[in-house]
């Protein structure tokens, strides 16, 4: 009986520590998030899924390789080492952040570890480097793919020199789909950003 | 009376923890509440595309010339474009995961608010910023986005994915230029995670609102 008050005041100093275990616990195990976090295969799943009204449009495969697509994790991994940039594990371990000055990669991998996607993004240039950026973007792929199936916009900086302004351009291949764009973010200036992403193979080569 | 005393200390510890719930739904306990279903509904990034709010809290149209509704084409060519958006985010893989464990529910719902706050922008005739096909309230870019951990990289994927559709689907480039002030005024509403990486998880934005 004299002990009741001691218990009380333990419990009143006990009791919220309790609920926050019990709600540490429930954020532990997703309950308490709004969106959950996909899994790794989920995120492939999407990708897939999402890729095929592209895959609908194109034409046939790439006359050459695309220099990303296909490698493996591992060669990914040290390439980005070796070209000075920092790695780290994201997305459920589906995919890797590349990070060096203001230079970024995601790369996402599918189950067996292959390249799936990659994008290159370069943030907070001036217009003009956009446009050059730009400029040597097309050129290369001109050299490797020929002509782009579409673009927009007006790869000079007088154009990008204002917001939401964008040049790019695009192509479209049974293997792969290359997007290109400079677009003017207001304050942070342009961002130039290269998007690689394989097509979904058929059930049968897949 | 006995059991009282110990009973009291718990129900006000209780109350002060779940008041504090209440302040940040998403550090609400429980999934499933109608709090977090609506946040999760509403939370893609994509209701950033063209739903520039004034201070009243309703999407601001843009006024200058004839609604551009009816040069486009009705609302109609409303729809496409938002089917475009969608598809684009969703094949986006900086951001894709924000929209991956979406229910049918759920994405039906931002697509309906999303075609009614660019219905709204391009002045459709008779289009409101209210409820979604099911009477679900759509709801403001603040309110949507709070407790959803959203970079600054990933505001900028979906107006970069925004601005390529709305030019794929042929809006001349003196009408996107009109939408930039209301659409990169919108950052500020929904990025809420100054992380450069995306190392917190989607929910978890903490306290920066």
């Amino acid at each position: 009986m004299r002990s009741a008050p001691k218990v009380a005041v333990m419990s009143a100093f006990l009791a919220p520590f309790a609920m926050w275990l019990v709600h540490a616990a429930l954020v532990r195990s997703g309950g308490a998030c709004p969106v959950r976090e996909p899994t790794a295969s989920e995120l492939e799943t999407q990708r897939r899924s999402a890729m095929l009204p592209l895959a609908a449009r194109s034409g046939g495969p790439a006359p050459v390789a695309d220099r990303w697509v296909g490698t493996t994790r591992e060669s990914f991994v040290r390439d980005e080492e070796a070209s000075g940039r920092h790695c780290v594990v994201e997305q459920a371990g589906a995919s890797l952040r590349c990070e060096r000055d203001r230079d970024e990669e995601l790369a996402r991998f599918d189950d067996a570890g292959a390249l799936v996607a990659l994008d290159r993004v370069r943030y907070g240039l001036s217009a003009s480097d956009g446009e050059t950026a730009l400029a040597d973007l097309l050129t290369a792929s001109r050299t490797r793919l020929g002509s782009p199936a579409r673009s927009w916009g007006e790869p000079t900086a007088s154009f990008l020199d204002r917001p939401l302004r964008q040049a790019g351009f695009e192509y479209r291949f049974a293997d792969v789909a290359i997007d290109v764009t400079a677009t003017h973010m207001g304050r942070d200036g342009i961002v130039v950003r290269e998007q690689h992403r394989a097509m979904p193979r058929s059930p049968r080569g897949s | 009376m006995k059991v009282f005393p110990l009973l009291a200390p718990m129900i006000v510890g209780g109350l002060l923890v779940s008041a504090c719930y209440l302040d940040n739904p998403g550090a609400a306990p429980v999934a499933d509440s109608g709090i977090l279903r609506d946040a999760v509904a509403d939370q893609p990034l994509v209701d950033a595309a063209a739903a520039p709010y004034g201070d009243s809290g309703k999407p601001a149209s843009v006024d200058a010339g004839p609604p551009l509704c009816t040069k486009y084409g009705g609302f109609g060519t409303v729809q496409v474009v938002v089917n475009d958006l969608v598809g684009a985010l969703v094949a986006d893989c900086r951001i894709s995961r924000f929209f991956t464990t979406l229910t049918a529910e759920r994405v039906g719902h931002l697509h309906d608010c999303l075609v009614k706050q660019v219905a709204v922008v391009m002045r459709c005739p008779g289009i409101k910023y209210d409820i979604d096909n099911a009477g679900v309230e759509c709801r403001d870019m603040k309110t949507a986005h709070k407790g959803i951990s959203i970079r600054q990289a990933d505001f900028d994927a979906l107006v970069q994915d925004l601005v390529t559709v709305l030019a794929k689907d042929g809006v001349a480039q003196a009408d996107i230029d009109a939408l930039a002030p209301s659409v990169l005024a919108l950052r500020d509403d929904i990025v809420t995670n100054s992380a450069p990486d995306t190392s917190r998880s989607i929910c978890d934005a903490g306290n920066e609102q």
